[in-house]
C-alpha cells in the first residue's frame, strides 16, 4: 500500500516536471533566441556589466594641490580606459586649476615637466567646493538622496557594477579628515558598504587610498567582494613624490605616481591587479602598501585591471533585426502624421495672452500707540480692575486682623 | 501545471476580445479627431495666426579695444524656437535647441531665467558698461510661473537641477538661502511677449490668459553665490549646449586655458520668451537662449613690430587655435563685430577688409568663409588712448569700522554726467550680519534724504537664519553729483557648525545691486553716454526692445569680504565639561548645606537624629543587640 | 498703674519727638546722597560715557541692549513688526515705556526729554525704596534683622552703597534696561514688606513679564505677606483670664485650624492675582502689538537662547559648542536649574523669608541665560540688609577680590579676543567661569553660615528654656 502511494507520487512528479520542461522550452522558444554562454564569455568577464568610479579629494587650500592632482590623475586614466563621465563622480574639495595662487590659469599638472595637463578641456566635476563633507559623501555611496538631487550627482549603480573608489587627503589611524574640519572613520565607511551590499549596490568595489596611515581604514570593512589597498600602515606616513619649483607646492604622490606610471607603461587590457600590486614597494613608496583581499572571491592573478579601470559597456541580447526594422516602418507612417520633426509644420495660434500690470498690495501703515483705540482702552480697564482690587485687599486686611480678639506678638 | 481552458472560459474570452476590439477602434478614431485638431485652438472668434515652426541658430561676436592695452571680447549664441508652448508635446522634440533647458523650463515653470558665472572684476569707471553686468560669483535671476507645486518648490528643483547641469553649487541658493531674495524693482523681465513693465511704483509683471480671465503674477527668485568658483567644469557644460559645440565657427575660440587667464571672466545664459512681430500685441512667442562670454585680456606685450605705441592682436594666437575662423554650418548667422569708436583716437586697424563697414563697427560676415578659406582676423590699435568721457554712472562699496564685534556698510553711487537719472539702489546684506537701519544714512552731495525724498523706499530685516536683509531705495540724482548709503551693523555669533570649513577666511558678501535708467533723448552721439551705454541694438539678429523704453543699465558693485568672529573649533568637550563642573559645584554644595543636619561637637553629647529611618535604624540595632 | 502709663506714653511722644528731628536730618543725608550720585551719573552721561557703556558685553545683553531698543522703536514707527530682524528682543511695554523719548533723526521725541532720564528717575527710586525697606525689616521681620535705632545710618549706607556700587553706576550709564526690571523687583519687595498683597504680587507678575525668571520670587514675597496676614497669635491675657484652661486649649485649637484653611485661601488669592496681573500684562502687549509673535520672540527668545552674543554668563559658549543633538537637552536643563532652588530653599528657609529672596536672587543672576553686571548690582544691594547673619562669612574676602579682578580683566580680554586678534574666544570664557565661581561661593557660604547660626540660635533657645525651667 505505502509503495504504492510512493510509486504514485513519483509519476505525479515526472508528469510534473516533464511538463515544466516542455512549457518552459516552448516559452523559451517563443520569447528568447537560445545562446551558448561560452560565446559570450568574453563580453561577460568578472560578471559585471557597467563600471563607476568615485574619485575624491578631501583636502583644501592650495598647499594640498598634489591632493587634486592625484584625484585628476586616476579621473584622466579612468577616462582613457573607457569609463564616460556620466558614470564618475569626482569630488574636488577646493578649486586648485582657476586658482588665484596658480600661474598656469585653467590647468594642473601632475608632473613638473607640465607634460599633461589633467585639467584638460572636458571635465565634469560633480561635488566641489563645500559639497563635498562626509554626510555628501556617505549620500552618494548610499544613494540616499533629497529626491531634487540631479542626475549626475547620484551613484546609480545596480547588483552588477563594478565600483573604483578612490579617496586622497590627509588621515590617520582608521580617520580620513574632510576638509579640515570634519572626519569619517573607518566604522563609517565599512557600514556603507554594508548598506551597498544589502541594497545590491555593487557587483566589487575597488578601494584604494591615498593617504598617511592609509592602511587603517579598510581596517573594518565586513562586507564580501572588496578589495582595499591603502599606501601606507598604521605608525607610518605617506610621502609625495616631487615639487615643482615653478608652482611652488608637490605636485603628485608617490602611491599615486606609482599607479599612473603603471597605466601609462603597460597595455592595461592584458595587465591583472596582482601586477598592478606588485609594482608597489617599499622603496619606491617608503612607505609599505598592504592590500586586503580576504573578502574579495576571486584570485588577484585571474583579475584584469579593466574590470575596475576600464568600461564595460552593457550588453542587452533582442530579437533578430529584420523584425525590428519592419516595427519601426510601421510605427513611423503612424507617427508621421503627428510628429513635430517637419521642418515645415504650420501652427495655427489664437492669440489669447494680453499683458497687464497688478498693483502691489503691500502697504505699511505706521500706527502710533495713542491711535491704538484697543490698547487704550484695555489700559484703562485694567488700571481700574488693580486699583480696585489693591483697595479691596488692603480693606479686607483691616476687616480680617481684627484687633480686638487677638493681639499681635509683640515683644514689650 | 499544464493549462486547461474550458470551453465557458473560451467563449467568455472571445466575447471579452469582441468587446475590447470595438473600444480600441472608438478611442482611435476619437483621437484621430483630437489631433487633427490639436495644432488649432477653437474659440468663438475664428482669428487664427499660422506660423513655421522653427529652430534656428545665430552666432556672434564683438571685439572693442579699451585703453590701456587691454581688449574686451564678447560672444553671443542665441537659439531661438517659434512653437506652439501651450502644448505639452512641444517640450518632447528638440532639434537645436538644447533639450536639458527645454525640459527644464517646462519642469519647473520658467518664464524667464538668467544665470552667470562671472570671475574678476570690471572696471565700470575704466572701461564704460559692459553688455551684460553681473556681480562675481555666481547670480541666478529667475522668473517664475507659479504652478501647483509652489514657488518655493520651483526654486528647489530648479537650483538643483542647475548644480547638476552646469557643475556648480546652486543649491546651496535653496539650501542655505543666505543670498536668495525677491527684489521688487531692480529687475524687470528682459523678453516682452507678454509681460509689461512700467516705471511706476505699483506695478508687478504678470500673464493674463483672456480665455481664463485670470492673472498670474509672476515671482521672481534672485540668489547669488559670492563665493563660487568658476573654472573649466562649468565651461564644459556651457560650451555643450551650443549645436555646433567648439567645433566650428566662432566656438573655435573657446580654449579653457586661454579663457580663465584673463582680467575678467563672465559666462551667462540667458531663457527668455521674445516677439517677432511687428505689432505690441505679442502673438507669436519665440522663446530664446542667448549664451555669451566676455572675456577682458590685457594684450599690452603683443606689440606691433612696425609702431611700438600699437598692439596687435592676431585671434588665432590669442586664443591659441591656429586654423582660421569659419563658420558653424547650422547657425542661420555668424558674425564677428569690431567697433570702430571713431570719435576716439584709438587708430584701429583691421585686416582682411571687413565685409561691411558702418560708423560704428566693422562686421565680418563668417558666412562667405570656409574650411579652405578661413579668416584670419588680426586688429591693431593705439595703446595708450583716451576715452571722450567719464563712465556717466560708477559706483563703490566698503566696509568700514573695525575689530568683529560690529562695523558698517558704505555705498557711494557717483554721477558723473551733468544729466539727473533715476536710479535704484539695492542690496541684500546676509543675516549674519544684523543691521540697525535707525542708522541708515542717506545723503546726496551731504544733504541729507529723509522718507518722503524718495521716489521708493523698501526695507525688509532679515530672517535667522534663512532670508537677508534688503533695502532698496528709488530715487533721483542730479548731474555731477555723488550719493552716499550707510548702515551700521553688528556681527552675530555663530553656533561652531555654522562656520564654513575656512572659518579664518571669512564670509563673503555680495554685490549690491545699481540699476540706472538712462533716457534716449539723453544719448548724445558720440557723447561717452552713446560710446559706453551698450544697448541690446548693437546686434542684427538680437530682438531689438521697443523703441520708447529707457534703457536699464546695470552696475555692480564689489564684493566685500568679512570675517565673523570664531570660537576655538577645539575646545567643545573641554567646554562641556569645565561648564558642568561649575554647575555641579554649585548644585552639590547647595544639596550638601541643605540636607545637612547640624551637630554639636563641643559639649559632646551624641547627636540623635529624629528622622523617621534613623528610628528604624536604632530600633534593628537594638533588637541585634537584643536589648 | 497710671502713672507708668503716663511716662511710658510721655517718654514715647518725646522720643517721638526726637524720632522725627533725626528722621528729618537721615532724609536730609539721603537727599545729599542721591544728588551727588545723579550729579555722578549726570556728568558721566554728558561726557558721552553711555556710547562706550552701552556696547559692552557685560552691561548690556540682547535682551537688554539699548540700541536694539532704538532698532525695535525705530522699525515701529515703519510700521512693521519691532521684532523682525532679530535685534529687539524685550517686551512689548518696554517698547512704550521709551516711546516718548524716542527721537528721529528729524525729530524730537514727544517729551523733549532724552532716554537717560529714565534711567536716572528709576535709580534714585531704587535707592529711595531701599531706604525704606531697610526701615520696615526690623518691623516686620525681627528675626532678620535687629530693631533700628532711629538715628541709624543703615538705611542711608544701603541707599548709598547701591547708587555708588560700581555695577550699578554702569548700568544706569550703559542704558541697561534690567534697571526696570530691579526697580520692579525691589517694589515687590518694599510692598510684600508693608503688607499689600495685591500690589506686591502685581509686581512680581510685572517682574516676570519683562523677564521669566523673578516668577519664582512668588514664593520669598508670600512668606513675608504671610507675616502680615497671619501674625503670631496668641491669646490676650486679658481673654487668657476669662476663660478656663479646657477653653483656652480648644479655642488655641480652633485658631490653628481655622490658619491652615485660611492659609490655603490666602496662598490661593496670591496665585489668582498673579496669574490676573500676568495675564493682563500680556493682553495688554497683544492689543500693543496686534499679534502674539512676542511671546516666541521675547519669550522663546529667552528660554531658547537664540542669540550667542558673549556676556558674563555661562550660556553663550556652551551653546557655540554643543553638539547639535545635546543642545535640546542641555538647554532643558540648564533653564531647569534655575527654577529647582525655589522649592527646597522654601522648606529650609521658611523663617527667613528675606534672606530666601536674597538667594533667589543671587541664583537668578548667576543662572540665567542672558546675566549682566546689573542683576549681580541688584542682589549685592540687598546685603547690608543680611548684615546680622553674615557676619560670619569665611570667604568675603577672595569673592570682593574676585569680583574686582573680573571687573578690570574681562574688558582687556575681550579687546585681546575681538579687537587686536591676540587672543582667542577661550580667554573670554575663562573670565565667566571664575566670576561665576566667584557668586557661587558667595551664596554658597552665606547660605551655610546662616544655617549654622540657625543650629545655634535653636541651641541657645534650647538652653534657655531649660535655664528657665530650673529656675522654675
Amino acid at each position: 500500500m505505502k509503495i504504492n502511494i510512493y510509486l504514485f507520487l513519483l509519476y505525479l512528479l515526472t508528469i510534473i516536471a516533464i511538463s515544466n520542461n516542455v512549457v518552459n522550452g516552448q516559452s523559451n522558444n517563443i520569447k528568447h533566441e537560445t545562446y551558448n554562454p561560452k560565446t559570450v564569455e568574453q563580453f561577460y568577464r568578472g560578471g559585471h556589466t557597467n563600471n563607476w568610479a568615485v574619485l575624491v579629494c578631501t583636502s583644501r587650500f592650495w598647499f594640498n594641490y598634489r591632493h587634486i592632482a592625484n584625484v585628476l590623475g586616476f579621473y584622466r586614466t579612468v577616462k582613457r580606459l573607457g569609463i564616460p563621465d556620466s558614470q564618475i563622480i569626482l569630488m574636488l574639495a577646493d578649486d586648485m586649476a582657476c586658482n588665484p595662487r596658480n600661474s598656469y590659469a585653467g590647468s594642473i599638472f601632475n608632473n613638473e615637466n607640465h607634460r599633461l595637463n589633467l585639467y584638460g578641456d572636458n571635465i565634469e566635476v560633480d561635488y566641489r567646493g563645500y559639497e563635498v563633507n562626509v554626510e555628501s559623501f556617505i549620500r552618494v555611496l548610499t544613494g540616499r538622496h533629497e529626491p531634487e538631487v540631479s542626475r549626475s550627482k547620484r551613484l546609480l549603480t545596480d547588483e552588477k557594477s563594478n565600483i573604483l573608489i578612490f579617496l586622497t587627503g590627509h588621515g590617520g589611524d582608521e580617520f580620513l579628515k574632510f576638509q579640515d574640519n570634519e572626519e569619517i572613520s573607518s566604522y563609517d565607511l565599512a557600514d556603507a558598504f554594508k548598506q551597498m551590499w544589502e541594497k545590491k549596490r555593487y557587483h566589487e568595489i575597488l578601494f584604494m587610498v591615498d593617504t598617511c596611515q592609509a592602511n587603517t581604514l579598510y581596517k573594518r570593512f565586513n562586507s564580501p567582494n572588496i578589495l582595499a589597498i591603502g599606501s601606507s600602515r598604521y605608525g607610518e606616513n605617506s610621502y609625495s613624490h616631487h615639487s615643482d619649483p615653478e608652482l611652488g607646492v608637490a605636485v603628485i604622490d608617490r602611491f599615486t605616481y606609482y599607479t599612473l606610471e603603471f597605466f601609462e607603461n603597460v597595455d592595461p587590457h592584458n595587465v591583472t591587479l596582482h601586477q598592478l600590486f606588485n609594482t608597489y614597494s617599499p622603496q619606491k613608496l617608503q612607505s609599505h602598501s598592504e592590500y586586503r583581499d580576504d573578502l574579495f572571491s576571486r584570485p588577484l592573478d585571474k583579475v584584469p585591471v579593466t574590470d575596475f579601470f576600464g568600461s564595460v559597456m552593457r550588453a542587452d541580447i533582442t530579437p533578430s533585426h529584420e523584425k525590428k526594422k519592419q516595427i519601426i516602418t510601421t510605427e513611423d507612417d503612424n507617427i508621421s502624421k503627428y510628429q513635430k520633426k517637419s521642418p515645415n509644420r504650420v501652427i495655427s495660434l489664437k492669440n489669447n495672452e494680453k499683458s497687464v500690470s497688478i498693483k502691489d498690495k503691500n502697504s505699511f501703515q505706521s500706527k502710533s500707540p495713542f491711535e491704538n483705540i484697543p490698547f487704550i482702552i484695555s489700559l484703562i480697564g485694567f488700571f481700574v480692575l488693580f486699583s480696585l482690587l489693591s483697595w479691596s485687599s488692603d480693606y479686607s486686611k483691616k476687616i480680617l486682623l481684627n484687633p480686638d480678639l487677638i493681639q499681635f506678638g509683640k515683644k514689650k | 501545471m499544464m493549462i486547461t481552458t474550458t470551453r465557458e472560459t473560451r467563449k467568455g474570452k472571445s466575447k471579452l476580445a469582441i468587446s475590447i476590439a470595438t473600444l480600441i477602434t472608438c478611442l482611435l478614431l476619437l483621437s484621430s479627431f483630437t489631433q487633427t485638431t490639436s495644432a488649432t485652438i477653437s474659440t468663438e472668434d475664428d482669428d487664427y495666426i499660422t506660423f513655421t515652426e522653427t529652430q534656428s541658430f545665430n552666432e556672434e561676436m564683438i571685439i572693442k579695444p579699451l585703453p590701456k592695452g587691454k581688449s574686451m571680447m564678447h560672444f553671443q549664441f542665441s537659439t531661438e524656437w517659434n512653437s506652439n508652448f501651450f502644448d505639452q508635446s512641444t517640450f518632447q522634440h528638440y532639434d537645436l535647441f538644447p533639450r536639458s533647458i527645454g525640459d527644464l523650463i517646462n519642469r519647473v515653470g520658467i518664464e524667464e531665467m538668467t544665470l552667470v558665472f562671472t570671475k574678476g572684476r570690471w572696471s565700470y569707471s575704466e572701461w564704460g558698461y559692459p553688455i551684460r553686468a553681473s556681480p562675481v560669483g555666481v547670480e541666478l535671476t529667475a522668473w517664475l510661473r507659479p504652478l501647483e507645486k509652489g514657488i518655493d518648490s520651483q526654486w528647489r528643483e530648479l537650483t538643483h537641477s542647475l548644480s547638476g547641469l552646469f557643475c556648480a553649487s546652486m543649491q546651496f541658493l535653496y539650501q542655505v538661502p543666505h543670498h536668495t531674495s525677491s527684489p521688487s524693482r531692480s529687475f524687470r523681465p528682459e523678453g516682452t511677449s507678454n509681460i509689461y513693465h512700467t516705471m511706476e511704483r505699483d506695478t508687478v509683471p504678470a500673464i493674463e490668459l483672456r480665455n481664463q480671465s485670470s492673472v498670474i503674477p509672476l515671482e521672481l527668485r534672485y540668489g547669488i553665490l559670492p563665493r563660487e568658483s568658476v573654472c573649466t567644469e562649468n565651461l564644459t557644460p556651457w560650451v555643450k549646449l551650443l549645436p555646433c559645440r567648439e567645433q566650428s565657427g566662432i566656438g573655435q575660440l573657446l580654449n579653457p586655458l586661454k579663457l580663465y587667464d584673463v582680467h575678467y571672466h563672465s559666462m551667462s545664459i540667458t531663457v527668455r520668451k521674445i516677439c517677432k512681430s511687428s505689432n505690441n500685441d505679442c502673438l507669436i512667442p519665440t522663446l530664446e537662449i542667448i549664451q555669451s562670454l566676455t572675456v577682458v585680456n590685457d594684450v599690452s606685450n603683443s606689440i606691433d613690430n612696425i609702431d611700438k605705441n600699437k598692439v596687435k592682436v592676431a585671434l588665432e594666437n590669442l586664443f591659441e587655435k591656429s586654423t582660421g575662423l569659419y563658420s558653424c554650418p547650422l547657425a542661420t548667422s555668424s558674425k564677428i563685430y569690431v567697433q570702430n569708436q571713431e570719435n576716439l583716437n584709438t587708430q584701429l586697424t583691421v585686416t582682411p577688409t571687413p565685409t561691411t563697414k558702418n560708423t560704428r563697427f566693422s562686421i565680418y560676415d563668417l558666412k562667405q568663409y570656409s574650411i579652405q578659406n578661413p579668416l584670419f582676423l588680426t586688429l591693431s590699435w593705439l595703446k595708450n588712448f583716451a576715452r571722450s568721457g567719464p563712465t556717466p554712472i560708477v559706483a563703490h562699496s566698503h566696509l568700514t569700522g573695525y575689530g568683529q564685534e560690529r562695523g558698517g556698510i558704505a555705498t557711494q553711487i557717483v554721477n558723473q554726467d551733468q544729466h539727473p537719472m533715476n536710479i535704484t539702489y539695492y542690496h541684500a546684506i546676509p543675516w549674519y550680519l544684523r543691521l540697525y537701519f535707525h542708522t541708515l544714512r542717506f545723503s546726496i552731495q551731504d544733504k541729507e534724504y529723509s522718507d518722503k525724498d524718495f521716489i521708493f523706499k523698501y526695507i525688509s530685516p532679515a530672517e535667522t537664519r534663512s532670508s537677508p536683509s534688503t533695502i532698496e531705495l528709488s530715487f533721483e540724482i542730479p548731474g555731477n553729483s555723488v550719493a552716499s548709503i550707510s548702515i551700521d551693523f553688528d556681527k552675530v555669533f555663530l553656533h561652531y557648525t555654522e562656520h564654513p570649513p575656512d572659518a579664518n577666511r571669512g564670509f563673503d558678501l555680495g554685490s549690491g545691486v545699481i540699476t540706472a535708467y538712462i533716457d534716449p533723448n539723453n544719448i548724445v552721439p558720440g557723447s561717452s553716454l552713446s560710446q559706453d551705454t551698450f544697448d541690446i541694438e548693437w546686434s542684427e539678429n538680437t530682438y531689438p526692445h521697443q523703441k520708447h523704453q529707457v534703457t536699464p543699465v546695470r552696475i555692480y558693485t564689489e564684493g566685500l569680504l568679512i570675517t565673523l568672529p570664531t570660537p576655538d573649533f577645539s575646545m567643545l568637550y573641554n567646554v562641556i565639561t569645565l561648564t558642568g563642573t561649575v554647575f555641579a559645584l554649585f548644585f552639590g554644595s547647595m544639596i550638601n548645606i541643605l540636607i545637612r543636619r547640624f551637630k554639636n561637637t563641643f559639649t559632646g553629647d551624641d547627636f540623635v537624629s529624629d528622622r523617621p529611618i534613623a528610628k528604624i535604624y536604632r530600633r534593628i540595632m537594638k533588637f541585634i543587640d537584643g536589648k | 498703674m497710671n502713672s507708668t502709663q503716663k511716662k511710658q506714653t510721655s517718654s514715647s511722644t518725646t522720643t517721638t519727638a526726637t524720632a522725627t528731628n533725626k528722621c528729618d536730618s537721615t532724609f536730609k543725608t539721603f537727599i545729599f546722597i542721591s544728588l551727588s550720585a545723579l550729579l555722578l551719573r549726570f556728568v558721566l552721561f554728558y561726557q558721552g560715557f553711555h556710547f562706550h557703556f552701552s556696547n559692552r558685553n557685560e552691561i548690556t545683553t540682547p535682551l537688554t541692549n539699548f540700541k536694539r531698543l532704538t532698532e525695535g522703536l525705530h522699525l515701529w514707527d515703519l510700521g512693521l513688526s519691532p521684532y523682525s530682524g532679530s535685534a529687539y528682543h524685550q517686551s512689548p511695554l518696554v517698547l512704550l515705556l521709551f516711546y516718548p523719548f524716542h527721537s528721529n533723526n528729524l525729530s524730537t521725541s514727544l517729551t523733549g526729554l532724552p532716554p537717560q532720564v529714565v534711567f536716572l528717575v528709576v535709580d534714585i527710586l531704587i535707592a529711595y525704596l531701599l531706604r525704606e525697606i531697610t526701615k520696615l525689616i526690623p518691623q516686620v521681620l525681627p528675626k532678620e534683622m535687629k530693631p533700628l535705632e532711629p538715628n541709624s545710618n543703615l538705611p542711608n549706607i544701603t541707599a548709598a552703597l547701591y547708587l555708588f556700587n560700581p555695577f550699578s553706576i554702569f548700568t544706569c550709564i550703559g542704558m541697561s534696561t534690567i534697571v526696570i526690571n530691579n526697580a520692579a523687583i525691589i517694589l515687590s519687595l518694599y510692598y510684600s514688606l508693608k503688607g499689600n498683597l495685591f500690589q506686591s504680587v502685581f509686581f512680581v507678575a510685572l517682574s516676570s513679564y519683562f523677564s521669566i525668571y523673578p516668577i519664582i520670587l512668588l514664593f520669598p514675597v508670600s512668606f513675608i505677606l504671610k507675616r502680615h496676614y497671619f501674625p503670631e497669635q496668641t491669646l490676650n491675657t486679658a481673654t487668657r483670664q476669662q476663660l478656663s484652661p479646657q477653653q483656652q486649649s480648644h479655642l488655641e485649637k480652633q485658631l490653628q485650624h481655622s490658619q491652615t484653611t485660611m492659609s490655603i485661601l490666602f496662598y490661593s488669592r496670591i496665585v489668582l492675582f498673579y496669574l490676573l496681573s500676568f495675564s493682563s500684562l500680556i493682553y495688554l502687549s497683544y492689543t500693543l502689538l496686534g499679534s502674539w509673535e512676542f511671546l516666541s520672540k521675547t519669550y522663546g527668545f529667552t528660554l531658547f537662547v537664540e542669540d550667542l552674543t558673549p556676556n558674563i554668563g555661562l550660556f553663550w559658549y556652551y551653546f557655540i559648542e554643543v553638539f547639535d543633538h545635546f543642545r535640546n537637552f542641555f538647554l532643558f536643563i540648564f533653564q531647569y536649574h534655575v527654577f529647582i532652588y525655589c522649592i527646597p530653599l522654601a522648606i529650609r528657609l521658611k523663617n527667613h523669608p528675606l534672606f530666601y529672596f536674597w538667594a533667589l536672587c543671587a541664583i537668578i543672576a548667576t543662572f540665567k541665560s542672558y546675566p549682566a553686571l546689573g542683576d549681580t548690582a541688584l542682589h549685592v544691594s540687598l546685603l547690608p540688609l543680611l548684615n546680622e547673619p553674615l557676619k560670619g562669612v569665611r570667604y568675603s574676602f577672595i569673592v570682593i577680590v574676585v569680583a574686582i579682578y573680573v571687573t578690570v580683566l574681562a574688558p582687556i580680554l575681550w579687546q585681546m579676543w575681538i579687537y587686536q586678534g591676540t587672543g582667542n574666544a577661550n580667554f573670554y570664557y575663562t573670565i565667566n567661569l571664575v566670576f561665576t565661581l566667584a557668586q557661587v561661593l558667595l551664596i554658597v557660604d552665606s547660605l551655610s553660615v546662616l544655617l549654622k547660626l540657625d543650629y545655634v540660635n535653636k541651641i541657645n533657645h534650647l538652653e534657655e528654656n531649660q535655664e528657665k525651667k530650673k529656675i522654675e
